[in-house]
Parts: C-alpha cells; sequence; structure tokens
C-alpha cells in the first residue's frame, strides 16, 4: 500500500545502536509478536464461535467477545509495568499458560455445552484469562527487544499475525480441522514458542532447569492435545449427545 | 505509576478517542456487512484480519511521521470523519456495485491505517513526558476499544441503526477532539476544521445515502416495500410485487425477506406450509399416533401454525421464535393477520420468545410433533441449528412415535441440469438426523424447490410405504405439493454430519448459493437498498 516494505527493513532503516546479540535474537522477538496475535485472534475468534453457538445473535457475541479480549489485553499490558519477576520468566510463564489453557479449553467449553449449567460465564472467563495472557506478550516482546525504535516493527508483525490469524481461522483451520484440533494446534503454537525462547535466550533466563521441564511438560499436553483431538471429540459427541457417525 | 502531566494526558486523550474510533467503525462496517449478507463469522474474520493489517502498515508508516500533538489531532480528525462516512459510502456502493467484497475490507483498511498510527506515535510524542509508557498507551487503548463497541454498538446500534450510529460516534468523536486541543489554540487548524467536519458532515451524508439508495434501485419488476423493519436480529421486509411467479401474472404477490433473502411467497408458502405441517400430521396419523401437543421452532410468521390450528386433534402448540419484532408483526400487522389468520392469537398457541438452542436445552415436556422451521443455513447462528447436536435434542423431546419435520434448505442440485439430483444441504441434514439415530427421510416441495427431512425416533416407520399410502410418490395429485421419490440420484461426493466442531453445512450452503448466483436462478435482494440494514 505504497510503502517501500523493502527499505525498512532494509540496513538503513535498522537502530544504528542494535548490537549484535539483538540482532541474532531478532527473529525470535518478531516470530513470538507473530505468533502473539495470531494465535490471540484465533482464541478470540474460537470463543466468539462458542458463544454464538450458545445464545444466537451473532454480532453482538462477537462485539462482546472481541471488546471484552481487548479490555483484558489492555489489563495484561499494563499489569507488566509492575510485574515483579524478571522479563524471560514472565514471558515463558505466558506462554506455558496459554499453551495450558489451549490444551484444555475445547473439551472443557464442549462439557459445558452439554449441560444445563450457563456457559456464558465460562466463556467469559477464558475471554479474560485469555486476553490477559495475550495482553502481556507484546510489552514484554518489546522490553526484550531493548530499543524503543523496535516498536513500529514488533506492532507490525504483531498486526500482522493478526491479518494471517484472521483470514486463516474461518477460510482453512476450521473447515478443515475442527474446533477442537485448532485448540490443540494453537496450544502447540504458544508451547513452541516457550521452547524457541528457552533455547535461544537459555543463558539469561534464571533457574534454567525448571523453566525447561516446564516447556517440556506443556510441549507434551500440547501434542497430546491436539493429536487426541479427534478420537477426544468423537468420544464426547458420543457420550454427551448420542452421536454415532456413519461407517 | 506516575501521575502523568497535562500535556501527557492530553496525549492520553488523543489516542484514546483515535483507538476507540478505528474500533467502533471496523465493528460498524463488519456488522453492517454481515447483516446484509449473513454470511456473519467469515466476514467478521477477514474485516478484523484487515484491520489488523492495515494497523501493522500504519504502524510501520508512523515512523515517517513527525510525532506531535498537531498530527496525531490530524489522524484523529480523519477517523472521526472516515467513521461517520464509512456506512454511507458503503450503502451507496452496495447499491451501485451489488455485493463487492472489497468495499467493507476497504472501509476498514482506512480506519486500520489511521488507527495503527496511533500507538506509535502516541508513545514517541510522550517519549520525554512523566506518566507516557508503552503499557499505559495500550491499557488505555484496549479500553477504549472496549468502551466506545459496548457503547456505540451494542446500546445506540439497535434503535438508531449502523449509519445513524456511526454519524452520531463521529459528531462525539469531533466534538473531544475538540475540547482536547482547546488549550493549544494555535498551530491546530487542520485538526480543527476536522473536528468540526465530522460534527457536521457525517449525518447530512447519511440522510443522503438512504433516501438516494432507495431512488437507486432498479427493480426489475413493480416492487412496493410495504414493511422495513430492523429488528434487533434481522431486517424484515414485506413487499408486494407483480409479475412474480408463473400461475397468475398481474395478480399482486406478498413476499416476506429475511436480511434480503425470501422467506415466503403468498404464491407458493401453501405448498411450503403444507410440507413442514401436513406431511409430519398425516405421518403421525399413519402411525396411529395421532399429534396432540406440538412444537414449533421459528416460524414467527404462523403461518405453519395455521395450518396445524385447522385440526381439532390437536390441543398445544408451542411456538418458539427468537425475534420478538416477527412475532409482534404476526400478530399484529393487517397483511400478516390475513395470511396466518390470526394463529397467534389462538388461545392454542403459546408463544416463547427464545432463541430455540437455549430453549431445547432446557426444555422436558414431550411432543408428538415438532416442526423445525429456520431459515437456510447460511451462516454460523444458523447452522448450529441444524447440527446433530440440536437434533440430539429435537430426537429427546419427541414421543417415541413422534415426528419431526426439518426445514432442510433447496431441494435441486445447480450440477444437474435434468433437475433430477438431490442438493447436498438437505442429504447433509438427513445424515445428520440419522447420526443421533434417527429414522430420517428427504421429501421435497416441488412449487418451491424446498427440500424437508422428515424424522421420527419410530426405527420400524416405513416411509415408502406411508408415501405410497398418501399418494406424494410421483408428480399427480398430492405429490404436486409435496413429494418423496424414491428415484431421486444424490449428489455426488461424501456427505459429512453437520457437528458444531467444523459447522460444515454452513460451506455446503454457502457453495449452493455461489452457484445459484451464478446462475441468476435464485431470488436475493440483499443488494437493494431497502433490504440493506438502516
Amino acid at each position: 500500500m505504497g510503502i517501500p516494505a523493502r527499505k525498512l527493513s532494509s540496513p538503513h532503516a535498522r537502530p544504528r545502536r542494535a548490537s549484535r546479540r539483538l540482532r541474532s535474537t531478532a527473529p525470535i522477538i518478531l516470530l513470538a509478536a507473530f505468533t502473539a496475535a495470531f494465535s490471540g485472534i484465533a482464541y478470540e475468534l474460537m470463543l466468539a464461535s462458542y458463544a454464538t453457538f450458545l445464545m444466537g445473535a451473532t454480532v453482538f457475541q462477537y462485539s462482546l467477545v472481541v471488546s471484552l479480549m481487548m479490555a483484558s489485553m489492555g489489563a495484561g499490558a499494563l499489569v507488566t509495568g509492575r510485574l515483579r519477576i524478571s522479563l524471560l520468566p514472565a514471558l515463558l510463564g505466558v506462554e506455558i499458560a496459554l499453551a495450558a489453557i489451549a490444551a484444555v479449553a475445547l473439551p472443557v467449553l464442549y462439557a459445558a455445552f452439554a449441560s444445563r449449567l450457563p456457559s456464558q460465564p465460562l466463556i467469559l472467563l477464558l475471554v479474560v484469562a485469555m486476553g490477559g495472557l495475550i495482553g502481556m506478550e507484546i510489552p514484554l516482546l518489546n522490553r526484550l527487544s531493548t530499543s524503543r525504535d523496535w516498536l513500529p516493527r514488533i506492532l507490525f508483525f504483531d498486526y500482522l499475525g493478526g491479518f494471517v490469524g484472521g483470514i486463516l481461522f474461518p477460510v482453512v483451520l476450521v473447515p478443515a480441522l475442527g474446533l477442537f484440533r485448532v485448540a490443540g494446534l494453537l496450544s502447540l503454537i504458544n508451547a513452541g514458542v516457550a521452547v524457541l525462547i528457552v533455547a535461544v535466550f537459555r543463558h539469561r533466563i534464571p533457574r534454567l532447569e525448571s523453566w525447561a521441564t516446564a516447556c517440556a511438560l506443556v510441549t507434551v499436553v500440547a501434542i497430546a492435545a491436539f493429536a487426541g483431538a479427534e478420537p477426544l471429540r468423537m468420544w464426547m459427541e458420543g457420550r454427551l449427545f448420542g452421536i454415532r457417525y456413519p461407517p | 505509576m506516575t501521575r502523568p502531566s497535562p500535556a501527557a494526558l492530553r496525549l492520553y486523550s488523543l489516542s484514546v478517542i483515535g483507538s476507540g474510533l478505528g474500533f467502533v467503525c471496523q465493528t460498524l462496517v463488519s456488522g453492517f456487512w454481515s447483516t446484509a449478507y449473513s454470511h456473519d463469522v467469515l466476514h467478521f474474520s477477514v474485516n478484523l484480519a484487515f484491520y489488523f493489517l492495515s494497523m501493522g502498515i500504519g504502524s510501520l508508516v508512523s515512523g515517517r511521521l513527525p510525532a506531535r500533538v498537531e498530527m496525531l489531532g490530524s489522524i484523529v480528525g480523519v477517523q472521526a470523519l472516515w467513521t461517520g462516512l464509512s456506512v454511507p459510502l458503503l450503502r451507496t456502493g452496495t447499491v451501485l456495485l451489488g455485493e463487492a467484497t472489497l468495499l467493507p475490507i476497504l472501509a476498514v483498511s482506512v480506519s486500520g491505517l489511521l488507527a495503527g498510527a496511533i500507538v506509535p506515535l502516541t508513545v514517541r510524542a510522550g517519549a520525554r513526558m512523566r506518566g507516557v509508557s508503552l503499557q499505559g498507551v495500550l491499557f488505555f487503548d484496549y479500553l477504549a476499544a472496549v468502551i466506545f463497541t459496548l457503547l456505540f454498538t451494542l446500546v445506540l446500534l439497535v434503535p438508531l441503526g449502523y449509519g445513524a450510529t456511526g454519524a452520531l460516534t463521529a459528531g462525539l468523536a469531533g466534538i473531544a477532539l475538540a475540547a482536547t486541543l482547546w488549550p493549544l489554540r494555535q498551530g491546530n487548524a487542520l485538526p480543527a476544521t476536522l473536528a468540526a467536519a465530522a460534527v457536521l458532515l457525517p449525518w447530512g451524508v447519511h440522510k443522503v445515502s438512504l433516501s438516494a439508495g432507495t431512488a437507486l434501485n432498479k427493480p426489475g419488476e413493480s416492487m412496493h416495500v410495504l414493511i422495513n423493519k430492523q429488528s434487533h436480529y434481522q431486517k424484515i421486509v414485506m413487499t408486494e410485487e407483480t409479475g412474480r411467479g408463473s400461475f397468475f401474472p398481474g395478480i399482486p404477490v406478498h413476499v416476506l425477506y429475511l436480511d434480503g433473502f425470501v422467506q415466503f411467497s403468498s404464491i407458493d408458502e401453501q405448498t411450503y406450509h403444507a410440507c413442514i405441517a401436513n406431511i409430519p400430521e398425516a405421518a403421525a396419523e399413519y402411525n396411529q399416533q395421532p399429534a396432540r401437543e406440538v412444537l414449533i421452532l421459528g416460524g414467527g410468521d404462523g403461518l405453519a401454525a395455521r395450518n396445524l390450528l385447522t385440526m381439532p386433534k390437536i390441543s398445544r402448540i408451542t411456538l418458539v421464535e427468537l425475534d420478538p419484532a416477527m412475532i409482534g408483526l404476526a400478530r399484529n400487522h393487517p397483511l400478516f393477520r390475513r395470511y396466518n389468520l390470526d394463529s397467534l392469537r389462538s388461545p392454542r398457541v403459546k408463544i416463547v420468545v427464545a432463541d430455540a438452542f437455549q430453549w431445547v436445552r432446557r426444555a422436558d415436556e414431550r411432543f408428538d410433533l415438532i416442526l423445525v422451521d429456520f431459515p437456510h443455513p447460511k451462516n454460523i447462528s444458523l447452522a448450529r441449528l441444524y447440527t446433530a447436536e440440536f437434533f440430539s435434542h429435537v430426537a429427546r423431546l419427541l414421543r417415541p412415535r413422534g415426528f419431526a419435520a426439518i426445514q432442510a434448505g433447496p431441494s435441486l442440485s445447480l450440477d444437474d441440469p435434468s433437475l433430477r439430483t438431490l442438493s447436498p444441504v438437505p442429504l447433509t441434514v438427513r445424515e445428520t438426523a440419522r447420526a443421533v439415530g434417527l429414522n430420517a427421510h428427504v421429501y421435497v416441495s416441488p412449487r418451491d424447490e424446498e427440500a424437508f427431512v422428515l424424522a421420527t425416533p419410530d426405527s420400524k416407520f416405513d416411509m415408502s410405504a406411508f408415501a405410497r399410502q398418501l399418494g406424494i410418490t410421483g408428480m399427480s395429485g398430492m405429490g404436486l405439493v409435496c413429494t418423496y421419490d424414491e428415484s431421486w440420484r444424490m449428489p455426488a461426493g461424501k456427505v459429512q454430519v453437520n457437528t458444531l466442531n467444523t459447522l460444515s453445512l454452513a460451506g455446503v450452503m454457502l457453495e449452493w448459493y455461489r452457484k445459484a448466483g451464478q446462475q441468476a436462478f435464485f431470488n436475493y435482494r440483499g443488494v437493494q437498498a431497502a433490504f440493506l440494514p438502516d
């Protein structure tokens, strides 16, 4: 759109004081910004879909979920200014927590939907929790980059992730994989980012072993959530609604 | 956080107005477009995606812009103006060009381009100010997005409509912008002009677009709009048309459109409602358990209830309809009362205003007949009412020998010019009903080219024997009204059961519409001004 994209990524546009270490860690920061928004918008659309399943009234549900998610993201961003723990553990904690929530979100939502209990509060709780965690990512990544001039680039990758996620979710992901497997995939993505952060920043992470263990654990959970999504879904459909597929 | 200075507060105020405007514009455009075309999730996601992409580009471009209050003020001014003008421009563009998907994408992209520059510019402009930090700016921007979106799209949208909500937002934002910049009168001529324009211009443009839209209409036949009502859920339009249908040209026909799609037409609604109401009733009679208690899901026009009320054995009809505006029209409007014969005023009819899925989840009564009469499954809020999950509740609410008749979409496959092949939509509905253990069969209304699924928990019910006894196996006698023909060909390809996990039926339905649109085959008027949401 009239933006000389090559020029922006050319060496001239780069901050001169960027250290060698910053340059080597740049791809992971931009990748994390991309996935933050990619999975963020996918979580948002997933929860908005469930809200619509429950209540109908799509415009209302989408506006409600999207705006509440935004508010939670804002609160998450604000919290990062007051965190007592250091930067990398905070970021790892966010990624691990997102991966863990995504791994269990769909079975829990589906079971709640099948019950007679009102599931709206559960959806809103998930919106607030996931939104809060997602909102912490950009300020943390920005601080990790140590340079203020990086902000537009981080934001660009963040928004780009939102764009790709917003297109892929309804057009490719849900039709091809279904919501259960999409949630597993998102869990895998967040776990993967956590593993990459541990690998790239291993020299700067305090108590590296325990963080590496947590990452490994959540990766196993994410793989199980993705690989087991279809059998689990069909088992739940059969148990909760008596659905049997023709052979 | 340290206490911000007045200059910092000014920056915060500008960035809050700017981000809020971006989100309101995005929500209005997505809401308008998805209401007009009913492809809800797709439009929401795609618009949101392009909004984010253009925000990213705006954020990159902002590096080239001077980080000054005047710059921020001008961006916010343009945003206010664009938010006010986007719905009228979209309306006019749609009437002139038809369903051009690029229009809403363009509208949200302009808005996103401007909104994306706000955060980095604010952070840079406030670099040396007390109390301005990235997390602070992000927090207030997200908060603004919520408050503006909730206020404008949830509180004002229903009473005002999209265009007026946009104009009002623009006006209020213009006033807020002027108030923020008032202490710095000098050097802010451009933002002040834009603020004034945002207050004065959009309302007039909105009004003009409403009337000009109607004037630009080029209906192919004589058409008068008799009812034009924007409800909380849909746009309800009733027209009087001449020249429609082939039986009695010249006689005015009344057509009800919901969100631009034909819901019923007075020339052939009798056959449609005979299929959805009288066939299951006859099946119950045939199965020696005459229907007494009936549940109608949807059908707020009261026409299916009218057919059932003619049968004295039916003692109670429960009608669950989502839209109170539809019930109001069906009960009170003389035209509706003429067609539904005051069915919704009958003491035998109990009306429940509720979402059908929410209602069936909690219901415990049992019924002899359930009529499932929703619009085509063209989006997720409708396709969820055709899922195995929904049908399992329908099966639970049916008595063991009871019957459900489910409206199952268009009957004809568009790939077969001989018109002997069933469309994949009713086949998917049938397989979905079978997946929850119902004995289900497709029958069609040849006059309307609509299909239905007759489903019963009774595994011994023999559809062929029933159809032979009723005389609906061929195109003669009763078969002209409803047909069950086992010689119909099945569409190629695997039929997927429709569950909440993928809602594959919405894709099947949209694919059918896409082919129908190419063949200029089906009657859809969403692009005409009267059918667009206010």
